[in-house]
């Protein structure tokens, strides 16, 4: 596989900016077809691509603070999940580095979902349920998934295609920064997720990553996630890195 | 050929390579993994035409602007668009929107009449010509209780309606809003009031939740594009005390102890605005109450460090327009007067007030409403017919059994709500509104943003349902009553008024409104002593969270998506506890225990949390339905059911 796309689309999000009020996980949900269950407290069976999770310090009160980490897929440089799929159904893409997944080709082994070390992956353990009469909403842009097939954050690539195909007819090859991002991205009420192409220097992601407060999330394990944080917090950052101090 | 077992053998493998050779096993399996994917009743999202419509979110009173996607007649998407209110920003409840237009469970399709327990089907007509007669036969004991924005057109219209057949019931839904009208006629002269938070460059906040929905998300806007210095006066570590700069944690109901506290080293070390505090009213009296409230009394009373209260003061008064709010959670519920005084006062005490970035009192028509609580009080027998506009009191009001049993006293019950919800299925008549994406509706903010906005349906109604506007004209013009002729004629005519152009506000659904700052003086003397109950046993604090939506508007099933763990599990509801706090009752990480008050029980489970202050559980708001269908109902309980005000003495035991 090569190891570099042409494109490396990529996220910044910015914990201190994050309030982990879900606008992410339900403009995610909206935007992306994602069946809702009737107890969706059942994380192990309910199906979210992009997840918030909470940590404090671990200190008492009042000195006590938290923050939110909201977790899309990776879309790891050097993709675990991909490597295991013994059905071709997940790849990543040569141009733009995003993982996909083609749900027709899964044949729900799970092993994807074992390899990914953020569990970025959910599997559809039942017939995808709408509430009554809400099939209604479903956006014809992103095709409705089945039972038995794993599913996960593409970086809404239909948003990818729709920019494209804008900017093909108004005769470029390139889109501009801020053409094509996920609705996350588009959705969070105090823009802390920024994205855009990691390789692009004029793209503020590239430089934001640079910053001594970015980080990855398992970066030990070497695949090279593109999605990045930022947080001013050290003890933050060093929650991250628990590995080499405790 | 002889069948030998040589040659078995040899026929058998032939065949096994043979059929390798032919793409047969392959097509097979191909054939199973398309069949056993190809289920009928995964759903085809249908094409379409992809329109866009720039419509303003009307599910509080917030007014957000949002852009609607659409796939040919379909509504697919809300997203939020860059508008003067929210600049792009919207809450999670509005990106649900879809969810609350489409989910059939859940709304009324048609006017619905009680007939001995069983839901009838009735015409529009026959249910005007219901309530028409009912009203006709004894108009004085008419009540509506109304749940929609106080300064929109349609509770104008409603106000109106029973002005003209003369009932003086016109109750409205408890808000935060109340108590600031009272305190800021008292101490501002004008019941119109708002701080300016855009302005702003230090807000120090008594309990409002900013990023915890509070001013819906115009805060997050704001907050995100202009990061003022934030402090944050609560007991619990919110999402906005996490995201402050400064985070006082002062036991529930002191507020007013530590704004006093504030004051007190303000006025010692002259940190105040002496030229403006010479054109006030009152200022040696107040002087006075606040001389007793030193750093260290407070720190007595309040549990913030005394260092900490002097700091506070003294960046408040430094920054260049500091200004000082109070409220509570996302402002649903009414506010104490005397802490909300003394918070006003601060802002006076460093000069901020009718000035950029300061608290700001407009000329204003008095409006005058009576409190939904005085109505519970008052006895029920005098309601012949009650009117439900917008509102589900059966679940959103403290100690709401209460209220479900004056409720069930009433001869006459009408709601107009769109969905199913606690309060519409105890009535006896159903005339269900559109929901907000099918409906025209205004929201007016005459203070501080000073606009009027207006939405317009993304969809045409999906069903046999009505304009509640258009409902009570309707019915006005049934009695005899002269009056506007449609709500779109209301909404026109009040444009009028407004002098805004009605095709401008219209199209844009936004309008700049040119209010007058009152010119009155500000007054010190209604801040009274206060008397602050010392701390002892556990106290029941609601939360209101951002990602749950408490008001007469239902969770959409979405934003259970949003929920931890810890906070939602199979139905079961947690609440927080400081882990000391657990220790001593004995409780631990997922304890299932029972939550005691004066008005009852609640079975809960228990969830530590650092962030928790000792000695108080806090438990949120906007779960336990027992309406809605099953993606909603039984989740959990709902605090309103045990509470009495925004914190109440509480018992919490383990069951085991």
């Amino acid at each position: 596989m090569k190891k570099r796309s042409d494109k490396r689309y990529g996220m910044v999000i910015n914990l201190d900016k994050c309030i982990g009020c879900g606008n992410c996980v339900v403009a995610c949900a909206s935007e992306n077809n994602v069946p809702v269950m009737h107890d969706e407290s059942d994380k192990t069976r309910s199906v979210s691509w992009i997840q918030l999770y909470l940590v404090t310090n671990g200190k008492k009160f009042p000195d006590t603070e938290l923050v939110y980490i909201p977790r899309p897929c990776m879309q790891c440089d050097n993709p675990s999940c991909v490597t295991v799929c013994p059905a071709t159904a997940t790849r990543k893409d040569p141009n733009t580095g995003t993982i996909s997944q083609i749900y027709t080709r899964c044949i729900g082994c799970r092993y994807c979902m074992a390899a990914c070390p953020y569990h970025a992956r959910s599997f559809n353990w039942f017939d995808p349920s709408f509430p009554e009469g809400m099939t209604r909403y479903l956006s014809p842009e992103v095709s409705p998934r089945m039972r038995g097939v794993v599913e996960k954050c593409t970086f809404c690539h239909h948003r990818l295609m729709r920019a494209n195909a804008k900017a093909y007819a108004e005769d470029r090859r390139e889109l501009k920064e801020g053409e094509y991002f996920p609705a996350c991205a588009e959705a969070c009420p105090t823009k802390a997720i920024a994205f855009g192409n990691l390789d692009n220097p004029e793209h503020k992601v590239s430089r934001l990553i640079k910053s001594p407060h970015a980080f990855r999330l398992l970066e030990k394990l070497g695949t090279e996630p593109k999605v990045y944080y930022l947080s001013k917090k050290a003890w933050v950052r060093r929650m991250v890195y628990n590995h080499l101090k405790k | 050929m002889e069948l030998s077992r040589r040659n078995f053998v040899k026929f058998g493998l032939g065949v096994a390579a043979g059929t390798l050779l032919t793409p047969l096993p392959w097509k097979l399996l191909d054939d199973i993994a398309i069949w056993t994917q190809n289920w009928s009743w995964v759903p085809t999202p249908l094409r379409g035409k992809v329109s866009t419509i720039n419509s303003v979110c009307t599910l509080c009173s917030g007014a957000c602007g949002i852009s609607v996607r659409k796939v040919g007649d379909r509504v697919v998407r809300v997203e939020g668009r860059d508008f003067p209110v929210n600049h792009g920003s919207v809450c999670p409840l509005g990106l649900a929107g879809p969810q609350l237009l489409y989910n059939e469970a859940i709304r009324w399709k048609a006017p619905m009449k009680k007939v001995s327990g069983k839901w009838q089907e009735v015409s529009w007509d026959e249910a005007l010509n219901m309530l028409a007669s009912r009203i006709k036969a004894s108009p004085g004991k008419l009540v509506a209780i109304d749940g929609n924005q106080s300064m929109s057109t349609m509770a104008a219209l409603v106000r109106r309606f029973l002005d003209a057949v003369d009932s003086r019931n016109y109750v409205t839904m408890p808000r935060e809003e109340d108590t600031h009208a009272a305190v800021s006629s008292l101490m501002m002269g004008s019941d119109l009031v708002a701080f300016d938070l855009e302005n702003s460059d230090f807000i120090l906040s008594f309990g409002c939740g900013l990023l915890d929905g509070w001013g819906s998300s115009r805060m997050l806007s704001i907050w995100s594009r202009n990061n003022p210095y934030l402090v944050q006066v609560e007991p619990r570590l919110s999402n906005t005390a996490s995201k402050a700069d400064n985070w006082l944690a002062a036991f529930p109901g002191t507020e007013a102890a530590l704004a006093f506290g504030i004051a007190h080293v303000l006025i010692k070390e002259n940190l105040y605005d002496k030229d403006f505090v010479n054109s006030t009213s009152g200022f040696a009296a107040y002087a006075n109450v606040v001389e007793s409230y030193s750093p260290q009394a407070v720190e007595k009373i309040t549990g913030v460090s005394k260092d900490a209260i002097v700091d506070v003061a003294r960046s408040f008064s430094s920054a260049k327009s500091p200004v000082a709010l109070v409220g509570q959670g996302k402002g649903n519920m009414l506010g104490n007067l005397q802490s909300f005084m003394a918070v006003y006062a601060l802002n006076a005490l460093v000069g901020n007030v009718n000035k950029k970035g300061g608290i700001l009192a407009y000329d204003s028509d008095n409006i005058k409403a009576k409190g939904l609580l005085e109505f519970m009080d008052s006895d029920s027998s005098c309601v012949d017919t009650l009117l439900v506009f917008s509102a589900n009191p059966v679940y959103t009001v403290p100690s709401c059994e209460d209220f479900a049993k004056a409720l069930a006293k009433i001869p006459f019950v009408v709601s107009f709500s769109p969905f199913k919800d606690e309060t519409s299925l105890m009535a006896d008549l159903v005339l269900p509104d559109h929901t907000h994406l099918e409906k025209m509706a205004d929201i007016m903010q005459p203070a501080g943003l000073q606009c009027y906005t207006l939405s317009k349906p993304a969809v045409q109604p999906l069903y046999n349902t009505m304009h509640s506007g258009d409902f009570v004209t309707a019915l006005a013009k049934k009695l005899g009553i002269p009056f506007q002729s449609s709500f779109e004629d209301a909404l026109k005519e009040r444009a009028k008024l407004l002098s805004i152009s009605w095709e401008d506000v219209k199209e844009s659904g936004y309008a700049k409104l040119s209010g007058k700052l009152s010119g009155k003086k500000f007054s010190f003397a209604e801040v009274k002593h206060v008397s602050f109950p010392s701390v002892n046993g556990l106290v029941l604090c609601p939360v209101e969270l951002i990602n749950i939506a408490s008001g007469w508007i239902a969770n959409p099933p979405f934003l259970n998506k949003t929920l931890f763990e810890h906070q939602l599990r199979k139905g079961e509801l947690f609440v927080e506890l400081n882990p000391e706090t657990a220790s001593e009752l004995g409780l631990k990480e997922s304890s299932r225990a029972v939550l005691k008050t004066l008005h009852g029980e609640l079975k809960v489970r228990v969830h530590l949390f650092d962030g928790a202050m000792p000695g108080v559980v806090f438990i949120p708001f906007g779960l336990g339905h027992t309406a809605y269908d099953s993606y909603l109902k039984g989740k959990g309980v709902n605090p309103n059911e045990v509470l009495e005000s925004w914190h109440t003495k509480v018992e919490l035991r383990e069951v085991v």
